[in-house]
């Protein structure tokens, strides 16, 4: 099945690529279970294309204009064809919105998507590091380095957004192309969990809510992978924790727990009104700071009190930037 | 760096309200008054920041939304300050430490009824508004 789905990516690859294109996409990488992004510039690349339930990147960062910069060669004249799990899809129609790229520039290549293995639930459970990770339809198949083998559920191996398939949801958007059975995907999709997640918010008392912040954030080593790998913070350059000397300093560069919750407070406002949920931040934390609880948070309120979710389409402008008069407040 | 019980201030065409900020700062002499041109060009992480790190409270004053001297800024600003409150909430921090109020420059009665209001309702809450060194 899985084979199959990379198959049709590569055909239709084949077919629409022209001489002068850039392809993003996974391909395999050194280590058991690890997908690396891939910048293709040639057909006979096409091949190397991987798609399976390990390709947990989102390649959509790389379209934003400073990311953009460093991958693409001076004087690149083609078009990039990206290829995206159906959430990645909304990080990039947000990415649209934001006006970092034009439409015409980028073919959006969806790929149906079954659930993506989370890596670190894994090697929880594993007592020492891992040499050999495979997929059959159900299962993930583990061998250690001491030769101890282990067998998991996918579904319970899954990413924490795979867990609600609100995320899955595709794009309102003319122009993809969808490798796999669009109607299919649509009715499983119907027939999976959907529901928001009790949050810590909901259950805990002001007092008890910032403990437990405290207590996550004491970890944090401020080494900004959050904020990095991001699809939808996109002003790297001129980032207000980047820039101590031009202006007003926001957050002390000193990692102190106080300053990590100012850090996070501050970069969760900024990026509320653009975050599509997409959970990148929290998986490539090397803290496991979990980070849901803001940003899901976050995706509630600009739903409910806002009507509003980033990412939809690609061109509702973002709604804490543009007013037009007459128009109701929230 | 922020003041420990202060509550600041930032009101937008300060010549025009200087009667309700004389008013006001002999009233409360712990307000720390700082002008701004338009509310809608307040930065909120500047209010974020000063309650994370103690103060008591942070008030924007400015104009109603479509009385604004710069047309929609008070508007997207309304927006924006939402956002501010449900970011405190998000963090534990009691939402009502940030309040805008919205009333004309001529209008120092009922500006000062209000700022009166905010200033009651915050008292009751702790000197520290952030998580702070008690939590652990
Ligand atoms: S959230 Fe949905 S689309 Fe995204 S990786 Fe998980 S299952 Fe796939
Ligand atoms: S990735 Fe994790 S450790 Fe690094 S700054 Fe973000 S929360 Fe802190
Ligand atoms: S804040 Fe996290 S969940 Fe939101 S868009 Fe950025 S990486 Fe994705």
């Amino acid at each position: 099945m899985k084979k199959q789905i990379e198959q049709n990516v590569q055909q239709l690859l084949t077919q629409i690529w022209k001489p002068g294109d850039l392809i993003i996409a996974w391909k395999n990488a050194s280590l058991p279970g690890h997908r690396t992004p891939a910048f293709l510039y040639r057909k006979e690349d096409i091949q190397d294309i991987v798609f399976d339930s390990f390709c947990d990147i989102s390649l959509a960062k790389y379209l934003n204009e400073r990311n953009r910069q460093e991958i693409l060669p001076p004087h690149f004249k083609g078009k990039i064809h990206i290829v995206c799990k159906p959430c990645d899809a909304k990080s990039v129609m947000q990415t649209f919105s934001d006006q970092q790229i034009s439409e015409t520039l980028v073919n959006l290549i969806v790929v149906a998507c079954d659930g993506i293995i989370d890596r670190k639930k894994i090697e929880k459970h594993c007592d020492q590091s891992i040499v050999d990770m495979q997929e059959t339809d159900f299962q993930i198949l583990c061998t250690d380095i001491s030769g101890k083998e282990y067998v998991f559920e996918k579904r319970e191996s899954w990413l924490r957004k795979c867990e609600d398939a609100r995320n899955c949801d595709l794009p309102y958007y003319y122009g993809y192309y969808f490798v796999g059975d669009e109607k299919e995907y649509r009715t499983r999709l119907k027939h999976r969990y959907q529901t928001h997640k009790k949050l810590p918010q909901d259950t805990m008392s002001p007092k008890e809510l910032q403990q437990k912040i405290h207590q996550e954030l004491s970890r944090c080593i401020r080494c900004n992978a959050c904020r990095n790998i991001c699809p939808a913070c996109f002003c790297s350059d001129q980032c207000v924790f980047d820039k101590p000397k031009e202006r007003a300093k926001l957050v002390e560069n000193q990692v102190t727990t106080e300053n990590t919750i100012l850090y996070h407070m501050i970069r969760f406002h900024h990026i509320a009104p653009n975050c599509t949920g997409c959970g990148e931040c929290e998986r490539a934390c090397p803290k496991d700071i979990p980070l849901h609880i803001f940003f899901e948070y976050f995706n509630r309120c600009m739903e409910e009190e806002f009507g509003y979710k980033p990412g939809k389409t690609n061109d509702e402008r973002q709604k804490l930037l543009s007013y037009n008069l007459g128009e109701d407040l929230v | 760096m922020a003041n420990k019980e202060l509550i600041y201030l930032f009101p937008c065409l300060a010549e025009q309200r200087k009667k309700v900020l004389q008013e006001i700062q002999k009233k409360y002499p712990l307000v720390q008054v700082v002008p701004i041109t338009c509310a809608g060009r307040f930065n909120t992480s500047v209010a974020l920041k000063l309650i994370h790190e103690g103060a008591k409270g942070v008030i924007v004053l400015g104009c109603e939304p479509g009385d604004c001297h710069y047309r929609e800024g008070s508007a997207i600003s309304e927006r924006r300050f939402l956002l501010t409150k449900y970011t405190l909430k998000a963090f534990g921090i009691e939402e009502d430490r940030f309040q805008a109020l919205w009333h004309k420059p001529s209008d120092v009665k009922k500006t000062m009824a209000d700022i009166d209001l905010f200033i009651e309702r915050i008292s009751t809450f702790d000197t520290k508004g952030g998580s702070n060194e008690k939590a652990n």
